[in-house]
């Protein structure tokens, strides 16, 4: 869904515990057209290629940030009270010692998520050549975008 | 007939956050529609927990921009739960949960999608009424009008009689030419051009006859013979899932349709005045005045799916485009 919009452009960078870099994270979207359930997030996988080197990123190897909390794949499994809501940026933090170099990298980010009849999960594939910026403190959750109807909530009209 | 825009047009451009909800409903109106059709999991966060400053913001809205509130459009996540499917019972709630949100919103009609059991709709249809909501199947393809799923749906809500059931047809069920954006895209794709071109005139070809549902059986097999990989066979299967069936099959079921899903991808300009390339809206609309439709066409634009790679959508100028060309079928004037 929306294929490379479903990566930003900007938000890349290494984590860090203490001094420690740990891995990085990459900022997304959801891969479809409406915003779903947490339970219904099958899982992602992760692909970097800065022509020099393809590293591959699936399973616990990546935690689900979403306004402010950092999920694990098990605290996902049937957590139906919390949403990743449509055009919403969430942030995938993948443990890799020593984090990515610097400079720009194909990223490419897979969905699954089980939105479909069956159990079988649709699958959704952005690629984006995004670059790396400053370093992040490690499992912060998502650099959270308020809802696009900000309006809607108490305090305005407009 | 009147006019109505499914916010599902507008998804890409609230998706990355160039209009908001509120912008939705002024573009729509300013394209002399007046009917507004939502989706709550799309544009409405906070949903189903919505609270009552939101709706009353919305009814602010209805006001201020003299929209009519018409659709909620329901998803039903039957794998919400890893390891099972909804049991009826939690599809019934649920489904309780979506009547009370369509009324608060002050709208008519509930969209269930076309999954969505019989059993489970006739288990809702009088909490619905107290609540002054129709429930809607909307048939969507690969699913028809004919189609044996569609008449069990029809058969349990004769039980209970139109006012309170019914269906809302998609135009995708209507299709008599191959989208011509879709097998851009596969060409793009790097899909084999003598696959695309045989698929596409395979497709053409059994919806000739025009008296539908085409039988598009053979295509996968026929691209798997012509030593098509993994992208044509993909291709193929998502040509298979197109439907034309026959337009005068809405006139059997006339008295449960009251609202229709417009679909369309790609509008063109004709000698005749605007035109849909693959969906032939003068014929579709002159059956609806046939059969005495009065109700809503809401424009739902879905071809964002077919030029999203090559990030050409215009959302806005598809819809304004549909728009013109239902107000010039429709005849307003008259």
């Amino acid at each position: 869904m929306y294929l490379h919009h479903t990566i930003l452009p900007e938000g890349l960078t290494n984590t860090m515990e203490s001094t420690t870099v740990v891995g990085f994270s990459v900022q997304v979207r959801i891969g479809f057209p409406r915003g779903v359930p947490l339970s219904l997030l099958e899982g992602f996988e992760v692909d970097v290629d800065d022509g020099s080197s393809r590293r591959h990123f699936s399973g616990e190897q990546i935690a689900f940030g979403l306004r402010g909390r950092s999920y694990r794949p098990a605290d996902l499994i049937d957590l139906v009270t919390q949403r990743w809501e449509m055009g919403e940026v969430a942030r995938l933090e993948i443990t890799l010692a020593g984090g990515l170099p610097t400079g720009p990298h194909r990223v490419t980010v897979t969905q699954f998520l089980r939105v479909g009849a069956t159990p079988e999960p649709a699958r959704t594939v952005g690629t984006r050549t995004v670059a790396l910026t400053d370093h992040q403190p490690g499992n912060s959750g998502a650099s959270h975008t308020p809802p696009a109807n900000a309006a809607a909530r108490k305090g305005s009209m407009e | 007939m009147h006019r109505a825009v499914s916010f599902y047009s507008y998804q890409q451009a609230y998706y990355l956050r160039e209009l908001t909800l509120e912008q939705c409903i002024e573009t729509t109106v300013g394209f002399g529609a007046d009917g507004i059709e939502t989706l709550a999991e799309q544009m409405m966060p906070g949903f189903p927990d919505l609270d009552d400053y939101f709706y009353s913001t919305w009814h602010h809205w209805m006001q201020r921009y003299h929209a009519t509130p018409l659709v909620h459009d329901m998803f039903l996540d039957l794998q919400l739960f890893s390891g099972r499917e909804l049991s009826p019972a939690e599809q019934i709630e649920l489904l309780k949960r979506d009547i009370r949100h369509t009324a608060r919103l002050g709208c008519r009609f509930l969209r269930m999608v076309v999954l969505t059991p019989p059993d489970v709709v006739a288990a809702c249809i009088s909490y619905a009424e107290k609540y002054s909501v129709a429930l809607l199947l909307e048939v969507h393809t690969p699913w028809h009008i004919e189609h044996e799923w569609i008449q069990q749906h029809l058969e349990t809500y004769a039980r209970f009689g139109p006012h309170n059931v019914g269906i809302i047809p998609d135009f995708g069920i209507f299709v008599a030419k191959f989208p011509r954006l879709q097998g851009e895209r596969a060409l793009r794709t790097g899909v084999r051009p003598d696959i695309v071109e045989h698929v596409i005139g395979s497709y053409d070809a059994a919806c000739g006859g025009r008296t539908g549902p085409a039988d598009l059986s053979s295509l996968v097999a026929d691209v798997q013979s012509m030593g098509g990989g993994p992208a044509e066979v993909g291709f193929a299967r998502e040509a298979s899932r197109h439907v034309w069936s026959n337009p005068e099959s809405l006139l059997d079921v006339m008295s449960y349709v009251h609202h229709v899903h417009a679909k369309f991808w790609e509008v063109t300009e004709t000698c005749d005045g605007l035109r849909e390339y693959s969906i032939p809206y003068p014929e579709l609309i002159a059956t609806l005045r046939k059969g005495c439709y009065t109700g809503y066409l809401s424009s739902e634009y879905e071809g964002q799916l077919w030029l999203r790679d090559i990030d050409q959508v215009d959302e806005i100028g598809a819809v304004r485009a549909h728009q013109q060309m239902l107000s010039d079928l429709i005849d307003e004037r008259e």
